[in-house]
């Protein structure tokens, strides 16, 4: 392994732990309230009413699987679409919220009612879903160069 | 095997990490609402959200950490007709008889208090209540979701009289 390899290794490992942490957090109280959660996602308007519950409910668990498979390194580039994808959603929301002026909570992390939708939440996950993308571009070059 | 071999071999297996991990969490989800009671409804009461558009929902447990800091004022809306138990420090006020609640209590709300509003759960009677603040100039900062229940259920204090 080479000085450049190494450091992408770190660097896959830095991802990997930061995001799974951060989903791991984010799923907790989500997961024991699921009531505020859906609450929080209703004021987005953007999931319909007959899902919003089924929503509020699989995602948490969602956060909380990809999490620790990001973390414990089973399944991560699985887990890496997954997070990409729920940070992709995420973006989304917080745009089409901001677009609106919606003056809303953001439910990140269930009930943290002080994060209103912003500039930095959605500047957060962006760059949340370029590491996702570049762990992603890691792990397929680990597999060429092993091949 | 050639690049592309490779890259369609890569993009399966990651496809299947992705499919087994929303699998093994749909399995999760599944059993953790199974276990849990009360049951969180997998349909959604609209009109509960709906009310929102109106006056913000607050789930019991984030009442409890308004309670906790002493930022609102808590208002009991409830129409009782025996004694029950109470949040501690809420004013009692019925839709009822709100003019003749709000004159005992007039000297301890002020228009700037923050009033957070419950009831015995139904969102709709609370709002009413909520309504009848709003036109006499005070600042509704929300209804609690659940009513007194809610509240015992998510560690919140209670006592056994309705103050004042």
């Amino acid at each position: 392994m080479n000085g450049r390899d190494r450091t992408y290794w770190v660097l896959a490992l830095l991802i990997r732990l930061v995001i799974g942490v951060t989903f791991i957090v984010a799923s907790y109280h989500k997961i024991l309230h699921p009531d505020a959660f859906a609450q929080s996602v209703y004021y987005y308007h953007m999931v319909p009413a007959s899902l919003l519950h089924i929503f509020a409910l699989y995602l948490p668990w969602l956060e909380l699987v990809a999490g620790i498979s990001l973390i414990i390194g089973c399944k991560a580039k699985g887990a890496a679409i997954l997070t990409a994808l729920m940070t992709l959603a995420f973006i989304v929301g917080l745009s089409t919220s901001l677009a609106r002026n919606l003056d809303i909570s953001c439910g990140c992390f269930g009930t943290d009612e002080g994060h209103s939708v912003g500039m930095s939440l959605l500047i957060r996950d962006i760059i949340m879903f370029g590491a996702l993308g570049f762990f992603l571009w890691i792990e397929r070059r680990k597999e060429l160069l092993r091949a | 095997m050639g690049e592309r071999a490779m890259k369609r071999s890569f993009f399966s297996r990651v496809v299947g990490e992705t499919l087994l991990l929303a699998v093994l969490t749909l399995v999760a989800m599944g059993l953790s609402w199974l276990v849990r009671t009360p049951r969180f409804p997998l349909v959604a009461e609209i009109s509960d959200y709906e009310m929102d558009l109106d006056y913000p929902v607050f789930a019991a447990h984030d009442c409890v950490a308004f309670y906790e800091a002493g930022t609102h004022l808590f208002i009991d809306t409830r129409n009782l007709a025996s004694p029950a138990p109470y949040i501690p420090g809420a004013f009692s006020i019925s839709l009822d008889s709100f003019d003749e609640d709000l004159r005992q209590v007039f000297d301890f709300i002020y228009p700037e208090d923050a009033l957070l509003l419950y009831g015995d759960g139904r969102l709709q009677a609370t709002a009413a209540v909520a309504a009848r603040f709003e036109e006499r100039g005070y600042k509704v900062e929300g209804i609690m979701r659940g009513g007194i229940e809610a509240w015992h259920k998510a560690g919140g204090e209670l006592s056994g009289e309705v103050s004042p």
